[in-house]
């Protein structure tokens, strides 16, 4: 375990300001808010721990369970969470997770997970930094992702607990369904204000709201 | 660059005119040379390599050696393709025995991790080591010049000690508050400081250090100083300086070549093809023309004799080519056949126009040869 260097890069909560990867798109696109007529909402969830997990799945599965009580998705392109559904851990390639929790929490996770994983081969990488979700939710949701990713995302085709990495307008994107009526992407920093600006675009027609 | 968008200057307003791209470049040039200059550098592509096998793997990737790189330092790296070709560079630093932080080019990273991922995958799957890309994660701020280091202590909790934290070692400690990784790698030659936060907080980093930084003449410079900066020193840009058909020697960076490593790695076998053997290929010097005040043209083909009949034999070309404040003087990088055994000697550039420039072929090194500045 000391082979690896850990570090934690979060500051200390409230004293310095931090930007999530939208704050220029807020100031220069602004956010319109929800109204009545809205059929979609977006919203952001900022400074979530994201953490990229890497090895085995079985050696993952043990250490996510012992540490977190609950361990991988069971098949690809689909996710497993906590009952609260805060935190959550989606298949992305065949040795390769994404594990998103409450912000603050990942750099305690690394090292719970570090400690149970023992001397297997595995990697762990906090990206909390390079990336943000965004949450989908209301009747056209679905619409609007339909006119920006290629994948099927027609509720028969994408259950409940899928998560696919696919391409999104001109950028890649992690979409997932996490419950039956909010969809997630996970977008890139240096491509969130792109994805955002076209969301606000294409979801006008929807009357999209941003939800501070 | 790449994909990303840039800054590529910072024009100023002078009494309600504003800076021209030249006045701004000079302006931001002598700032990095005699005050201190900061870059948004968030570009780079970066990558975080992990496993037990992590350094023998770099070792094959990369033409130089890296058994002995301890924890704590930073050295730079060439990779070339099987071909023996130059297709990347980059420093890369050991964060613990079994963990490196690789960066690459900026319009490189997607490929270099594509490249590293096949390797791995299809020739080497034995080795225990993974690649992510945390490119996003962190943003990088390049405090660099001669006042660089008395900015940076005014915020860092950081021993920026001058014999504790040298050239090409890198720390770990607060910058404005913030968790941060400062490495002391340098781009444009002088003292440079390369900050390195999570991304969330950088806008709070650039503003702090400009808070402090106005009594230093500190200078927000675009990509245009910085390739300014880097060719006076004579850095390559791969893909500006190389096209795919230069190799380690052909730059004359032979130091970094590890022919002796107990294995092989990517590029050896071509680099002992007779071929990349030969004397008389393009090789990379610098040109300093005749006439200070011209600016060659990139791109511009070089002959040896001016009055042979058309067709011309030509025997290389302009690679990058700038007006340096420091030097007051045009000057150009260019690969010249045979060019290292030609120091002194002069080619000459036969223009569209009918007009032809003169130049004497030089160190592609123009500012400060021995490295000293980057070591204070």
């Amino acid at each position: 375990m000391s082979k690896v260097h850990l570090y934690d890069t979060r500051a200390a909560h409230g004293q310095v300001a931090a930007e999530s990867p939208l704050a220029f798109s807020y100031h220069r696109s602004g956010a319109p808010a929800p109204q009545r007529h809205s059929r979609v909402v977006l919203r952001e969830r900022a400074f979530l721990g994201h953490l990229i997990l890497r090895g085995g799945a079985i050696v993952l599965d043990e250490a996510l369970r012992e540490v977190l009580g609950f361990g991988l998705p069971a098949r690809p392109n689909s996710l497993s969470q906590d009952a609260s559904g805060e935190r959550s851990v989606q298949w992305l390639s065949p040795d390769e997770w994404l594990l998103i929790v409450p912000g603050g929490e990942e750099h305690d996770l690394e090292l719970g997970l570090r400690k149970a994983l023992g001397d297997a081969h595995y990697a762990i990488v906090n990206v909390s930094g390079g990336q943000t979700l965004l949450e989908l939710e209301g009747p056209a949701a679905v619409e609007l992702l339909m006119k920006s990713v290629v994948y099927d995302v027609n509720p028969l085709a994408f259950p409940v607990g899928k998560g696919v990495t696919t391409v999104f307008a001109k950028t890649t994107v992690i979409v997932r369904r996490p419950s039956e009526s909010c969809w997630e992407l996970v977008v890139r920093r240096s491509f969130a204000d792109y994805a955002y600006r076209w969301l606000l675009d294409a979801g006008e027609e929807y009357g999209i709201g941003v939800q501070a | 660059m790449g994909q990303w968008k840039r800054p590529w200057y910072y024009p100023r307003s002078v009494s309600g005119k504003r800076e021209t791209l030249h006045e701004a470049v000079a302006r931001e040039c002598r700032a990095v040379r005699e005050a201190v200059g900061i870059l948004d550098a968030s570009t780079l592509g970066k990558i975080d390599i992990q496993g037990r096998d992590a350094r023998e793997f770099l070792a094959r990737i990369y033409t130089n050696k890296w058994e002995k790189l301890a924890v704590g330092k930073c050295r730079y790296g060439l990779m070339c393709k099987d071909d023996g070709m130059v297709m990347d560079d980059g420093v890369t630093s050991c964060l613990g025995d079994n963990h490196f932080l690789m960066t690459t080019t900026t319009g490189g990273a997607a490929a270099i991790l594509e490249w590293l991922e096949l390797w791995h995958q299809t020739e080497w799957p034995e080795l225990d080591v993974t690649f992510t890309s945390v490119t996003d994660h962190w943003a990088t701020m390049t405090v660099t010049g001669p006042e660089a280091r008395k900015l940076l202590a005014e915020v860092t909790d950081i021993d920026l000690d001058r014999d504790t934290f040298k050239f090409m070692d890198w720390r770990e400690g607060k910058v404005a508050g913030v968790p941060a990784r400062v490495f002391r790698i340098s781009f444009t030659g002088e003292l440079t400081y390369e900050i390195n936060v999570q991304a969330h907080y950088a806008m709070h980093v650039w503003k702090t250090l400009f808070e402090h930084g106005d009594k230093y003449g500190l200078t927000p410079y675009g990509t245009e100083t910085m390739h300014v900066l880097r060719a006076e020193k004579g850095f390559i840009i791969v893909g500006q300086d190389t096209d795919g058909s230069v190799t380690p020697e052909d730059l004359g960076m032979q130091w970094a070549i590890g022919y002796d490593k107990p294995y092989s790695w990517i590029g050896k076998r071509a680099l002992s093809r007779p071929d990349t053997r030969r004397e008389n290929r393009k090789q990379l010097v610098g040109l300093k023309p005749k006439d200070p005040t011209v600016v060659l043209e990139e791109g511009a083909q070089i002959v040896f004799d001016p009055d042979h009949a058309i067709p011309m034999p030509m025997v290389g070309h302009v690679t990058s080519s700038y007006y340096s404040p420091t030097l007051e003087s045009g000057f150009a990088l260019a690969v010249v056949k045979g060019g290292h055994r030609r120091m002194g000697e002069t080619v000459y550039l036969p223009m569209a126009d009918g007009s032809v420039h003169a130049a004497e072929i030089v160190s592609p090194i123009f500012v400060d040869p021995k490295g000293e500045r980057q070591h204070v």
